[in-house]
């Protein structure tokens, strides 16, 4: 039942974060500026964590590539972020596709792994 | 077990095959922190919501800040309580003096006609608002939202029904309102006005209603495309508020006929 501590461990951190974020009151003006920095660092969470859940099943798993690659990813998706602003383009765009289409990626190897595993011990009952 | 289908051999997904298996801690860590930022961003949003603010990035702070808006309106509510004052010294002054009593009726007349004083009447409310309906069709979605255009024809058709004062959400519209859509909002008298649209006009009820509902005319056609878009109701008693905008005139002199005689042009 390891699989559930995880899951478990999101749900207590959404629960820790809205309770802890619903407790300091952010002025509109401010929360609207953060937004996007946020979203991104979300999503760059989201992309580590469904790389590390890839390469666990690859069984090529290295803990400092998994954490240096969520801070790194984040830092760089916030950078790109700012800098979009200043310039005046869209940049943080970049950051999402990038990131977005990672997501994807590890998310339908993930599937297929799992999938190739299940036909594979269907066709293993049924010959025995 | 349901999860039989994990094969015993190899990698199952946190039964690595591999000796060391810290990577479940990590990604609990991980999961963790993404709860966090879940959360955050949640209530980020709603938080925008809230406010009313629109979601921008730095350096294109959203619009004015709320502080600013407060004390717009403050001004504004100082304008209509000075214009109040005035013309109840107007009303003062005149007292007394039948020249003055004459003149005075005349210049609140014309105060009335230009919308510089609050008035009320019996009239019509109507609420107009965006349609909760969605269309992926191009031409019907454009129906679905209440535009600038909406108003306009709104206010030509109770100008037209003789309404005598009309607002759009508090604003007065005299014969200087612009009503335009400045990206997604509409701004009336220059002020940004936002759904759901209360529309307030004196005159006669049933004229202002039917002129609304002549076949063929507005409200016709916003009901074939959603009723639940406007709501219409006649009252006995409405109160139209006052223009606070600028009453500024830097072009316009009134014209003196010199033809009509000498004490006109000396004047």
């Amino acid at each position: 039942m390891t699989w559930l501590l995880p899951i478990g461990a999101m749900f207590l951190g959404i629960l820790v974060g809205w309770i802890g974020f619903s407790r300091v009151s952010i002025p509109g003006e401010l929360a609207g500026i953060y937004a996007p920095y946020l979203s991104l660092a979300t999503l760059a969470g989201l992309d580590t964590l469904l790389g590390g859940i890839r390469a666990g099943i690859e069984g090529r798993f290295q803990d400092d590539i998994f954490v240096s690659g969520f801070v790194l990813n984040t830092l760089l998706a916030a950078g790109l972020a700012y800098l979009g602003d200043r310039i005046g383009v869209d940049l943080f765009l970049a950051a999402v596709v990038a990131l977005g289409s990672r997501v994807f990626l590890n998310l339908s190897l993930i599937r297929r792994y799992y999938l190739t595993n299940l036909t594979l011990a269907r066709r293993k009952e049924g010959s025995s | 077990m349901s999860w039989q289908w994990v094969p015993r051999k190899g990698a199952g997904l946190f039964t690595s095959s591999h000796r060391h298996q810290p990577w479940l801690w990590q990604v609990t860590a991980l999961c963790f922190i993404l709860g966090l930022l879940v959360a955050g961003s949640l209530q980020t949003v709603s938080t925008i919501r809230r406010s009313g603010t629109a979601p921008g990035r730095v350096g294109f702070g959203g619009g004015i800040s709320p502080s600013m808006t407060a004390t717009l309106r403050q001004r504004e509510k100082e304008i209509a309580d000075l214009r109040e004052k005035q013309t109840a010294l107007e009303n003062v002054l005149a007292e007394g003096s039948g020249k003055l009593q004459a003149l005075n009726e005349e210049l609140q007349k014309v105060k009335l006609l230009s919308g510089l004083t609050e008035v009320e009447g019996p009239g019509i409310f109507m609420m107009l608002q965006d349609s909760k309906r969605r269309s992926n069709r191009a031409f019907e979605s454009e129906r679905l939202i209440v535009h600038d255009y909406d108003l306009q024809m709104l206010v030509n058709e109770l100008t037209a029904s003789g309404a005598e004062a009309i607002s759009i959400n508090g604003q007065r519209v005299i014969s200087r309102t612009a009503i335009r859509c400045v990206g997604p909002a509409i701004m009336v008298n220059s002020v940004p006005v936002v759904p759901p649209f209360e529309i307030l006009a004196i005159g006669d009820p049933g004229t202002l209603a039917g002129g609304l509902n002549l076949p063929g005319g507005y409200l016709d056609d916003l009901r074939a495309t959603d009723p639940a878009m406007f709501r219409l109701e006649r009252r006995e008693r409405v109160r139209v508020p006052a223009y606070t905008g600028s009453t500024e005139v830097r072009w316009a002199k009134p014209v003196v006929d010199s033809s009509r005689g000498k004490e006109a042009s000396k004047k």
